[in-house]
């Protein structure tokens, strides 16, 4: 099970390089694609909780540190979002990519609006290109868990499916 | 305590994980934070790695890109080709009417130095037979041409009408094994006869005496004493003389001083005095050309 949340952090570092090209290739502007949403719905929807909150904090470092200017913001960010969506995945059935994809848009909404709220309440400062972004972004993002959905989903295939994810419950 | 950890360890991860990042979010949240040796040592390591997935990426995009830009390139090299022949056709048809211009204006010219009346015609078609070699022109009695005309070019003799339809002619060369025309040296002004040979492209000389001067490379003219050709036109060269010591005269061939495979407009030359109309014709022909009409309609008979 670590192997899968080593391995899981190993594919959202890849994703991420991916996404940064993809981003700068097609011009987006402030548009992003999120992949630490889509790495956080993953780990909730395929890992225990201790795991799935340490590959959340682990997409979100990275995240941080690929920001270009690391506060420490999106750890904190990921972690928020991950207490959100370990309760949002208990409620919802997401068993086909589709719902994979739209629950990623989702779950990237929430991790924006709280970017934005932990910004605007300690730095009160670019909080309004965000906002403006997050329909784009969230768009983007549930694209983005389409595509790494296979992905994932291999690696769910590949481990042991005793764990107590939620997914396979 | 060690089992109250055990018991909600999910928890106490889950509220260290968010207390630790919420603490150096705390304290570096508008001025960032300086790496530590933990960031440095993960940035080195996934640095790499970034770039070369970056690199990777890159070349992906940039391979589709060339595949995508060389089927583009592809379609726009077809249009192209199909422009640049559509272009070279138009090109040769302007360098075709060029030269055609050229060769009507110097006709022309040629027209109105010739002491008798002459008419322009265009060669529409060659003779068929194997055994009579003749070119048909598009004048024909209605221009005034009658049998016995001679035709010629700016560069010499042609041949002669053979019969006579009322909107063309057929034209017997001077290359058919019948034909003969009276011819002299320019050199020397010694006389001979130059026959067709059937041979397209040569005539024999025919009739030079012995004593005569003829040498290798004399220019041979119409004489003027058939009563077809006027004096003074250029039949053809002298080459490979035969100086046999028996026999009355020399014998050699001619080369024509026109290629009449070659040759699309002539100049039907009349007897003086009935040719009155044909050079109104010519009149109006040559002023037409002047004033840049379309020579191939012209030299055809239509009326600008």
């Amino acid at each position: 099970m670590t192997a899968k949340l080593v391995l899981g952090v190993v594919v959202s570092l890849f994703a991420m390089a991916v996404a940064s090209v993809v981003v700068h290739v097609l011009g987006l502007g402030a548009a992003r694609i999120e992949v630490v949403a889509v790495v956080i719905v993953w780990a909730c929807l395929s890992l225990d909780t201790t795991r799935a909150a340490l590959c959340s904090f682990a997409a979100g470092y990275l995240f941080d540190l690929m920001s270009g200017s690391p506060t420490g913001l999106y750890p904190l960010v990921a972690m928020l979002t991950f207490a959100v969506c370990r309760v949002a995945v208990a409620m919802v059935d997401v068993s086909h990519p589709a719902g994979f994809a739209v629950l990623c848009g989702v779950i990237d909404c929430v991790h924006q609006l709280l970017a934005w709220g932990l910004i605007a309440l300690f730095v009160q400062a670019g909080a309004h290109s965000i906002l403006a972004a997050i329909p784009a972004t969230a768009s983007l993002t549930a694209l983005g868990g389409l595509a790494l959905y296979p992905i994932f989903h291999r690696l769910d295939l590949a481990f042991d499916r005793e764990e107590s994810s939620v997914i396979y419950r | 305590m060690l089992s109250l950890l055990k018991q909600y360890r999910e928890l106490v991860v889950t509220g260290v994980l968010i207390a630790l990042p919420f603490a150096t979010y705390l304290s570096h949240a508008k001025h960032g934070k300086n790496l530590n040796p933990f960031d440095r040592a993960v940035l080195t390591v996934t640095g790499p790695l970034e770039r070369g997935l970056n690199t990777v990426v890159y070349s992906a995009i940039d391979t589709w890109g060339s595949y995508v830009g060389l089927r583009h390139v592809r379609a726009q090299n077809l249009t192209l080709r199909a422009k640049v022949l559509e272009l070279e056709a138009q090109n040769g048809k302007l360098q075709e009417a060029k030269l055609e211009n050229e060769r009507l204006r110097q006709l022309l010219d040629f027209a109105r130095q010739v002491p008798a009346p002459s008419v322009v015609a265009q060669v529409v078609g060659t003779g068929l037979a194997p055994d009579f070699l003749s070119i048909r022109i598009g004048r024909g009695a209605a221009d005034g041409l009658r049998k016995g005309m001679a035709v010629v070019t700016p560069r010499g003799v042609v041949g002669k009408i053979q019969q006579v339809t009322a909107h063309q002619a057929d034209v017997e060369l001077i290359t058919d094994a019948s034909s003969a025309v009276a011819v002299e040296s320019q050199k020397s002004r010694a006389r001979a006869t130059v026959r067709g040979s059937g041979d397209a492209h040569l005539c024999k000389l025919d009739y030079a005496e012995r004593s005569a001067l003829f040498e290798d490379g004399d220019l041979l003219i119409t004489a003027g004493t058939d009563g077809i050709f006027p004096k003074g036109l250029a039949v053809g060269r002298v080459s490979h003389l035969d100086h046999q010591k028996a026999g009355f005269s020399l014998r050699g061939e001619v080369t024509l001083a026109v290629d009449l495979s070659t040759v699309e407009e002539v100049l039907v030359l009349g007897e003086a005095g009935d040719g009155a109309p044909a050079q109104a014709r010519n009149g109006a022909l040559l002023e037409a050309v002047h004033a840049g009409a379309p020579l191939r309609l012209l030299s055809a008979g239509v009326t600008p």
